[in-house]
């Protein structure tokens, strides 16, 4: 039969005891908070404005992975994810001024080609979650050299994470797993780790909507 | 709420696949007595001559829904079929969105609207999306003596009442909801070489049977 599959946000922790929290229908969307939280809708801990020019603030990670609760017919493979920029995450919502080079949405990726981030492996297995910390209300740790996967990428190839621009549709998404996801089997996947970081400069409330997608093959 | 669907763990199919072979049988992706779903990875690519996508009869549909395989009969889809020989090696496979949408909620014409960047808000300190429905935005409200304002910054006297009150924010269109939306599109085509080298013709059919060659 046609696969069943739902999307999970990863909290909690330490790894190996983690929560996986099914966001589905009206509590499906992702909000990034300076805090590890699986809420959609909650005002609590926003990602304060960086007071100093040039400074960074950033929220707590966010990991997701797919669900298959009921196996394809003969395999799930190539899951992917974009979101719904029209130009990209610092400019779409104003994140923060050009002195602030590392405002935008970020991205844990296995490489520093663009290329291979489209088309290879950059997620990883839920062995390697790491969860989300920082100092709650104020900024999250970042990715890069804090996330103990991208880390020890980063050292080794000098990726790790980066911002992806142009990433608004299937034809220039992230590829989280390459290849087989499920055979006719149920499973979860690879899992993506996201961040949004603010710089100085940034414009306070209401953001645009977005929308964020993943995309699988099967048969 | 108008427009919010329910929860949803899988997105119907609208198209089944037949495989059909030289020897005049076929095999389709539903087994019509039966009604178990065959695996594509049965279908016997040396003897295929012809593989089509074709929209779900009625009284099948009705039979698979009964044993909880989620279809839908849309009799008026147009079919999709290619035609194969040993040269010509078959590409089928679906592309499954599930997307997480974020969407307003009008507090006062209680209408749902998203806010895109071209979309008016309120000029403050503290902006707020104008609903293009009925023109609210957040406004604040003293707690006091209920006296409205429309942006923070108008109430002079260091941001409270004139009464003396503490204001407070009525968040009219700025609270969001989020929702699942999903859609299939069907990639139907075949590679071939042609002098050493890997020729491919794919065509992406959408769900409501429009079909562009990629």
């Amino acid at each position: 039969m046609p696969a069943k599959v739902e999307i999970e946000q990863l909290t909690g922790g330490p790894p190996g005891s983690e929560t996986y929290t099914v966001k589905t229908g009206t509590e499906s969307g992702t909000r990034y908070y300076t805090m590890d939280s699986n809420l959609s809708g909650s005002s609590l801990n926003p990602i304060p404005i960086p007071t100093s020019d040039g400074g960074v603030s950033g929220s707590y990670w966010v990991t997701h992975c797919i669900n298959v609760t009921q196996a394809p017919t003969t395999e799930i493979t190539d899951l992917r994810y974009y979101q719904s920029w029209s130009i990209g995450p610092k400019k779409d919502w104003q994140l923060g001024s050009s002195n602030s080079w590392s405002a935008g949405l970020y991205i844990g990726v296995s490489s520093a080609s663009l290329t291979a981030i489209r088309g290879s492996s950059n997620g990883f297995n839920s062995g390697s979650y790491c969860r989300a910390s920082g100092t709650q209300g104020t900024s999250g740790y970042l990715i890069s050299g804090n996330h103990a996967y991208y880390e020890a990428i980063a050292t080794a190839m000098s990726g790790g994470w980066c911002p992806i621009d142009p990433f608004n549709s299937v034809t220039n998404a992230y590829m989280v797993q390459k290849g087989q996801v499920v055979a006719a089997d149920t499973g979860r996947s690879w899992c993506i780790v996201t961040q949004v970081l603010v710089g100085s400069g940034a414009i306070q409330g209401e953001k645009t909507d977005k929308t964020a997608t993943f995309v699988y093959s099967e048969i | 709420m108008s427009g919010i669907q329910s929860a949803m763990v899988q997105r119907p199919l609208v198209y089944l696949w037949v495989a059909h072979y030289s020897n005049g049988l076929a095999l389709s992706q539903f087994d019509p007595y039966e009604y178990k779903e065959n695996s594509f990875k049965d279908i016997k690519q040396s003897n295929l001559i012809k593989f089509g996508l074709y929209p779900i009869q009625r009284q099948l549909a009705k039979e698979l829904k009964d044993r909880d395989i989620d279809v839908v009969s849309i009799p008026f889809l147009p079919q999709y079929e290619i035609n194969l020989d040993n040269n010509k090696r078959l590409i089928y496979y679906r592309d499954v969105f599930i997307s997480q949408e974020e969407y307003h909620r009008c507090g006062k014409c209680k209408k749902e609207f998203q806010y895109g960047g071209s979309s008016p808000s309120i000029v403050s300190n503290t902006p707020s999306p104008i609903c293009p429905h009925c023109g609210a935005h957040d406004i604040y409200v003293c707690k006091k003596c209920k006296k409205e304002y429309n942006r923070f910054e108008d109430a002079t006297n260091f941001g409270m009442c004139d009464c003396g009150g503490h204001l407070k924010r009525l968040r009219l269109t700025s609270s969001q909801y989020s929702r699942e939306r999903r859609w299939i599109d069907y990639y139907l085509g075949y590679q071939m070489l042609v002098n050493g080298t890997n020729h491919k013709f794919l065509m992406r059919i959408h769900e409501n049977g429009n079909a562009e060659i990629l």
